[in-house]
């Protein structure tokens, strides 16, 4: 029996660093499982310490370390995406057999490469006002199933005769709901893109790649029945990870709509699924903080600083691209992060923080931070203190509510202090400092340091 | 990771999955670039990263260290001419695919055999190179030839533009084999000469604006003011490779012209495509030490070949550098089908009294976490 799971949860908008840390939990813990939750548009890096390089999507990032994935049925997965991950781990990495490390639940909703189109143009159609994207089409698949269940292709459904019908089907879908969005206006740079985007969802041709490319998938991929995570995976000795997709700060309703992901984030949603498969065992909740903010693309970043992205950014491997936006990074914001916490359930909902790219903060000799904003004074939104105030309502409302947060916090400036960090310091007495700091400021210990890329320089207590 | 290797079964399984029932195999490709002007990325130079790779493979066991399935990669690459009287030179590949990889894995005992076989034209053409990945199953091999857009019409120019593959194979190809300073194989085989020298412009063209970033990230500098010729990208190609021009023709430029850039004992005759495989096991073998001159004939006459090409192949590999390969230092030391390495990435494995050190797995009954490792 799985005597212990860890759960990894992102407690920025992403990219906060999970890859590496799942990797050294993987690693440290000897996992059997890594448990895949919520959208393949992911993009989690991982560096060892022998010089292998990747970031994963679909695969849990203990791959490396021949530990199997389970794409449970809170993903969204690509089958299109599948493939070429597996290409590249065979070509760049020598995993031949990576369809061997991997299984999916046959309730995982697909996203098409026709939602993917659907995703972009409407990012396209809203011009110099984006929303931020990746552009897969995670999102929309997790809409469209909302909208019309029966229209959804499940994992399960991969070798179903009447395959081409439903892609077919799905493809009218995006093209009735994208009728309107493709006549307004455009910047005069998308156009090009429109237009190609708009006439693959008229050609046929492309409909047989895609159907070809989805039978393929179902060749290679283990799909699995419901009950493989209580009777194959949690029944075996040792830990499992979970490893989910996005951040808190991106949850669908948590987060700051509309900058936000269809998906849910909040380690709750992981713990029904344990609980529903029948896990009554250990659950360690591991929340995941850079020791700075960052964001990939739209959305409210009080503490965004121009001149820590030029100090900071080199080598973090992100990349700006039209769908995704601009990266901005800036001091440690505190008030996001307690939010964040608050949303998970509170501190006590965590055994540990682990703290990513502190490196970076090292080599800047300074660890800039805010505790508190000017201009978060509309009292339905901030405490007296200063925290943004979490409240959870009905879908409709709390879009809603969260909308005018997202405005509050347009309008919010940071007060920003600064530590002093010696690059004498030793790791110990930096993970002392970096835990001191955390502990007084949210209320949760730190148990994991990162001082570099790769699994040997992660610090755990 | 991975153990599964060529079999006829999936062979034969690939080929009424990719090959049509009418036409030429690469039929289907050659329609879908007309349509998109590209390559599919399995075979585009500029593909998955540009390098291309061949990486011994691994199971991992219980104790965490990694254990080699098949034995030490070999990677073969074969660029073949597929303009003019060539064009259904990718036909002919995947009708003797069977005979080429069993051939060379005869002459390959214990190794991990990985082939690559591509197509080049001219540089008039829209596709100058397909350069495929390194692959060892059917299914995956099949596929790849069945993606080539072979543009079959020549470039009327007098000569064809190989050497753009060759610079792929020497620059952009990261193998295990040279990290433990052993070569791989490489075959160029064609009817016409090629040109002396590259052109910065073909080279993005080809392998992505990004090439010369991609030559360094692989351990090589080129300057693009000041590019190597054709010559000095065949003694680079040397360096990693058994490298080979198989001559089809007989024609006087064509073979004037390869004798000067690879030299009297890297030429040699291959009286037709049909019998590649044959003649490519045979320099394999000679160069691996696992075939002798003397059983050459016998070799070749007992695999379908005729006895007046048996005789004319047999003279022309006379003056191959036959045991190269088994010659170099770390030949003896390759290592082999269940061998132990500590990581994936080490270069050599773990010697037998290390292994014989290494702890075994506690089974234990109890929870994991008080057991094992523990971290809150």
């Amino acid at each position: 029996m799985t005597s212990k799971i860890y759960v990894v949860t992102d407690l920025g908008p992403g990219d906060g660093g999970k890859g590496g840390v799942v990797h050294k939990i993987c690693e440290m813990m000897k996992a059997h499982t890594v448990i895949k939750r919520g959208g393949a548009q992911g993009s989690h890096g991982v560096r060892t310490s022998t010089g292998e390089q990747f970031a994963f999507s679909q695969w849990g990032c203990g791959t490396f370390s021949g530990i199997p994935t389970h794409i449970s049925e809170q993903m969204i997965v690509s089958p299109e995406g599948l493939l070429n991950e597996a290409a590249d781990l065979r070509y760049t990495h020598g995993i031949h057999d990576v369809f061997s490390l991997l299984t999916v639940d046959e309730r995982a909703l697909c996203a098409t490469p026709f939602h993917g189109i659907a995703s972009r143009l409407k990012e396209l159609a809203r011009g110099n006002n984006p929303r931020g994207t990746i552009g897969t089409g995670v999102g929309e698949a997790y809409r469209s199933y909302q909208q019309q269940p029966d229209l959804a292709i499940m994992a399960g459904d991969l070798k179903s005769p009447d395959l081409r019908d439903r892609l077919a089907a799905i493809r009218e879908q995006v093209r009735s709901d994208l009728e309107i969005v493709v006549e307004g206006e455009f910047l005069a740079k998308d156009r090009a893109i429109l237009s190609e985007e708009t006439a693959l969802l008229q050609d046929d041709g492309f409909l047989d790649y895609v159907v070809g490319r989805f039978t393929e998938a179902s060749k290679q991929v283990q799909v699995v029945s419901y009950d493989f995570l209580s009777e194959k995976i949690l029944t075996r000795e040792g830990v499992a990870v979970v490893e989910t997709s996005h951040g808190v700060l991106t949850d669908r309703l948590a987060g700051f709509h509309p900058h936000t992901s269809a998906i849910r984030t909040l380690p709750c949603f992981t713990h029904d699924m344990l609980k529903s498969a029948g896990y009554e065992e250990q659950v360690i909740n591991i929340g995941i903080t850079r020791a700075y903010a960052i964001r990939h693309g739209a959305g409210p970043m009080p503490t965004s600083s121009s001149m820590m992205k030029n100090r900071l950014l080199d080598g973090s491997a992100k990349n700006e691209n039209r769908y995704q936006g601009k990266i901005r990074v800036g001091p440690l914001d505190f008030v996001l992060l307690k939010y964040a916490i608050e949303a998970c359930g509170g501190p006590a909902t965590f055994d540990g923080l682990a703290v990513t790219w502190f490196d970076q903060i090292l080599a800047d000799e300074v660890w800039e931070m805010c505790h508190t904003y000017n201009g978060a004074d509309d009292p339905n939104f901030f405490s007296p203190l200063g925290a943004i105030k979490f409240d959870i309502g009905a879908e409709k409302e709390q879009l809603k509510r969260q909308s005018v947060l997202t405005e509050r916090l347009y309008g919010c400036s940071p007060v920003v202090s600064r530590c002093p960090i010696s690059m004498e310091a030793s790791k110990v007495d930096l993970y002392d400092v970096c835990a001191e700091t955390m502990q007084a400021s949210v209320d949760v210990p730190v148990r994991m340091i990162s001082f570099g890329p790769t699994e040997l320089d992660k610090l755990c207590k | 990771m991975g153990r599964s290797t060529f079999s006829q079964a999936s062979y034969k399984t690939a080929t009424r999955a990719f090959v049509p029932d009418h036409g030429p195999a690469t039929s289907r490709a050659e329609q879908e670039a007309r349509i998109t002007g590209k390559l599919d990325p399995l075979v585009d130079p500029a593909g998955y990263g540009v390098i291309r790779r061949s990486l011994p493979r691994f199971e991992e066991r219980s104790d965490g260290t990694w254990e080699m399935t098949i034995g030490t990669p070999v990677p073969v690459e074969t660029r073949v001419d597929t303009t003019g009287s060539m064009g259904g030179n990718v036909d002919v590949a995947i009708r003797v695919l069977p005979d080429a990889f069993g051939l060379c894995s005869d002459v390959l005992p214990g190794c991990d055999l990985q082939m690559a076989t591509g197509i080049f034209g001219d540089c008039v053409d829209r596709f100058v190179l397909c350069r495929p990945q390194f692959e060892m199953e059917a299914e995956k091999l099949v596929k790849q030839l069945t993606l080539m857009v072979p543009e079959r019409n020549g470039g009327g120019n007098g000569g064809e533009d190989p050497h753009y593959g060759i610079f792929g194979a020497a620059y952009l190809t990261a193998a295990y084999i040279n990290r433990i300073e052993l070569k791989g194989y490489d075959f160029t085989i064609s009817d016409e000469p090629a040109r002396y020298q590259l052109d910065e412009r073909e080279l993005k063209r080809i392998f992505g604006d990004e090439v010369f970033e991609k030559v360094k990230a692989n351990g090589f500098t080129i300057d693009p003011d000041n590019l190597p010729s054709t010559k000095e990208v065949v003694q680079a190609l040397l360096k990693r490779a058994h490298a080979f021009f198989l001559e089809v023709s007989g024609r006087e430029s064509t073979h004037s012209f390869w004798l000067d850039v690879f030299g009297p004992e890297r030429v040699v005759v291959l009286p037709s495509t049909e019998v590649l495989p044959q003649v490519q096991a045979v320099i394999i073998g000679l160069t691996e030490g696992t075939l002798e001159l003397g059983q050459v004939t016998e070799f070749l006459t007992a695999n379908n070949v005729g006895t007046s090409d048996a005789e004319a192949i047999l003279r022309s590999v006379s003056n191959i550098p036959i045991g190269a390969q088994a010659a170099l230092p770390n030949y003896d030391r390759r290592p082999q089908k269940g061998d132990v390495f500590k990581e994936k990435t080490d270069l050599w494995p773990m010697s037998p009294s290390e292994v014989a050190d290494l702890e075994p797995v506690a089974v234990s009954t109890e929870p994991t976490d008080e057991s094992g490792p523990n971290w809150l």
